[in-house]
């Protein structure tokens, strides 16, 4: 049988030795998960590259049917809508974090939704930590001045 | 919805969708699709477009967002899309926002919706009509007052759906297209 005294002094070596525990746990985490960057800094490189995604881009032959000129920039979501400066869009599967290839072509682009159209320009996006398509864009202006405002987070 | 892979691997598709018009001629339009083999993909996806004929400055004339791959399972999905009167296009599916655009020339005047099969067309290269349509049956949808409605919609209305095939009906009067030969093909939507 223990005493009042006893039962306290055991009360407060258990809540010592919680505490102890999680402190260690707490350590052992923040050693094995990374510091996350700071905002804006350049990101670690993603899965997919820059000649990939030129690659796939040029590789679609009955959609860009003539290349001029063709550029690659690694951005986001969010960064890409700032520098469109658009603000009241709204896509659900676009989320603001999302690391994105911007891939812009020039010479005549025929995008499969767009009846048979052809742009002079073309941005294809691709997700740069699984090589799937985000978004197609296309315009009539010689080169789309938005990819000109993008920062490129892979220089 | 079925396309043979060699077809696809030449850069064709075949979808289902709904196509809604605006503009003043009815040049712009918004357009939510259930597609095989689009971008050489040789899966099953939603995808949403947004063409301006007029964009606000610096933008894009086309979008094309994809939203999500799906199946071939027959799953039932509802499309709507909805015209505002703050001059915004709303796009759901079944009662998920899909997307929102707003600007760039809106207008609904006396454009309509349609919704159908379509199948791009193949064998002598990528070409002006590339794509070929059998957008031929009807829309749901609603007026001002929210009034449901069938049959072709034109004037006044903000609202239309395209259902999908559910149990005993078939397409193409519902969303789950099939391949049916080229005998569907015409020029031009209508």
């Amino acid at each position: 049988m223990r005493t009042p005294r006893q039962r306290l002094i055991g009360f407060v070596a258990s809540v010592v030795a919680g505490i102890f525990a999680v402190s260690v746990g707490v350590l052992v985490a923040s050693t094995l998960v990374d510091e996350p960057a700071a905002l804006g800094a350049p990101a670690a490189a993603p899965p997919i590259t820059r000649q990939q995604v030129i690659a796939a881009t040029k590789g679609r032959q009955t959609i860009a049917t003539r290349i001029d000129r063709i550029e690659a920039k690694l951005t986001t979501w969010m960064e890409f809508q700032i520098a469109r400066g658009v603000t009241d869009e709204f896509i659900a599967a676009m989320q603001p974090d999302r690391e994105i290839w911007l891939v812009a072509v020039s010479g005549e682009f025929r995008p499969q939704l767009a009846r048979g159209e052809v742009f002079r320009w073309g941005i294809v996006a691709y997700d740069a930590n699984t090589g799937a398509d985000a978004f197609t864009f296309a315009g009539h202006e010689s080169w789309p001045d938005m990819f000109a405002r993008v920062r490129d987070r892979g220089k | 919805m079925t396309m043979p892979d060699y077809l696809v691997d030449a850069g064709n598709h075949i979808l289902q969708g709904l196509w809604t018009y605006s503009g003043s001629p009815c040049t712009s339009f918004v357009e939510q699709v259930y597609v095989y083999g689009l971008d050489y993909h040789r899966y099953y996806e939603y995808a949403l477009v947004r063409r301006y004929e007029t964009p606000p400055p610096g933008q894009p004339s086309y979008q094309h967002y994809p939203d999500g791959v799906t199946s071939n399972s027959g799953e039932y999905v509802m499309f709507q899309t909805e015209y505002t009167s703050d001059t915004t296009w709303r796009m759901w599916r079944g009662a998920s926002l899909r997307a929102q655009f707003s600007g760039g020339g809106l207008g609904y005047g006396s454009c309509i919706a349609q919704a159908g099969l379509e199948v791009s067309r193949y064998g002598s290269g990528v070409q002006s009509g590339y794509v070929s349509y059998t957008m031929n049956h009807d829309t749901y949808w609603y007026d001002q007052n929210r009034q449901g409605k069938g049959g072709w919609a034109q004037g006044t209305e903000r609202r239309y759906q395209q259902y999908p095939c559910y149990l005993g009906q078939v397409p193409p009067n519902c969303l789950n297209g099939q391949w049916n030969s080229g005998v569907q093909w015409s020029a031009n939507k209508p």
